[in-house]
C-alpha cells in the first residue's frame, strides 16, 4: 500500500468516526427544535479530527520517510483528481439540498449551517473513498 | 489496449525488481505494478522513462492491441 493510500485511509476513517459523531449528537436536537449549542461541538470535533489524522499519519511517515519524501507521481495526482471530481459532484447535490431546505421549508439557520456542514463532510468522504478505491483497484 | 512487455524485460536485466525500475523512472511502486498490469497507462513521458530505465526502445516496451 502507497504512502497516500494511506493517507487517504487514516483521514476517511478519522473523518467519518468523528463527523458521525458531531452529528449524531448534534442533529436530532436541532431537527426537533432544540436550542442546540453546536459551536462548541464542532470547535472540539475540529480538534479531535485533527489529532486523529496527525498523529497517524506522523507515525507512517517515520515508518517509511522515502516513501513519505517522495513526489507525487502521475498516476497519483490522476487518482487525486478523479477524487476531487466526485466530491464536487457529492458537494454540488448537498448544496441544491440545502437551497431547497432554506428557500422552500424555511429550515433554522442553525440546522441550515448543519446541512451545509454535512454537505462539505459528505463530499469529502466521497473525495477521499474514491481515491482509496482507485488505488485499491491499482487503476 | 496498450500493452507492454515491462516484466519480462525486468526479468531480462537481471531480474529489477520493480521498486528498482520506479526509482529510475521516477514514479511510485505502485505505479510500476499497475503499468505492467495494464490497470494504468502511462503518459508518453513515463513511457520514454521506462524504456530509457529498461535501455530499448519504447516499441519494445509498449505496444497497442
Amino acid at each position: 500500500m502507497s504512502f497516500r493510500e494511506k493517507v487517504a485511509w487514516i483521514c476517511f476513517l478519522a473523518m467519518a468516526v468523528v463527523y458521525a459523531g458531531y452529528f449524531w449528537a448534534v442533529l436530532p436536537g436541532l431537527a426537533s427544535g432544540q436550542n442546540v449549542h453546536f459551536a462548541g461541538l464542532l470547535i472540539s470535533a475540529i480538534v479531535i479530527l485533527a489529532v486523529l489524522q496527525i498523529i497517524p499519519i506522523v507515525f507512517v511517515s517515520a515508518v517509511s520517510p522515502k516513501d513519505a519524501g517522495q513526489p507525487e507521481d502521475e498516476r497519483e495526482k490522476l487518482i487525486e483528481l478523479k477524487g476531487s471530481r466526485s466530491g464536487y459532484v457529492v458537494l454540488t447535490l448537498g448544496a441544491l439540498v440545502c437551497c431547497v431546505a432554506g428557500m422552500f421549508f424555511g429550515t433554522e439557520p442553525a440546522l441550515l449551517a448543519n446541512y451545509v456542514l454535512l454537505a462539505v463532510v459528505m463530499a469529502e468522504l466521497s473525495k477521499l473513498l474514491t481515491q482509496i478505491v482507485h488505488y485499491r483497484r491499482g487503476s | 489496449m496498450i500493452a507492454n512487455n515491462i516484466r519480462r524485460l525486468r526479468f531480462d536485466r537481471g531480474e529489477m525488481t520493480q521498486a528498482e525500475l520506479a526509482v529510475k523512472v521516477g514514479v511510485t511502486r505502485q505505479t510500476i505494478n499497475a503499468i505492467e498490469q495494464n490497470k494504468y497507462s502511462p503518459s508518453l513521458e513515463t513511457a520514454f522513462k521506462i524504456a530509457e530505465a529498461l535501455g530499448v526502445a519504447i516499441g519494445d516496451v509498449f505496444s497497442y492491441q
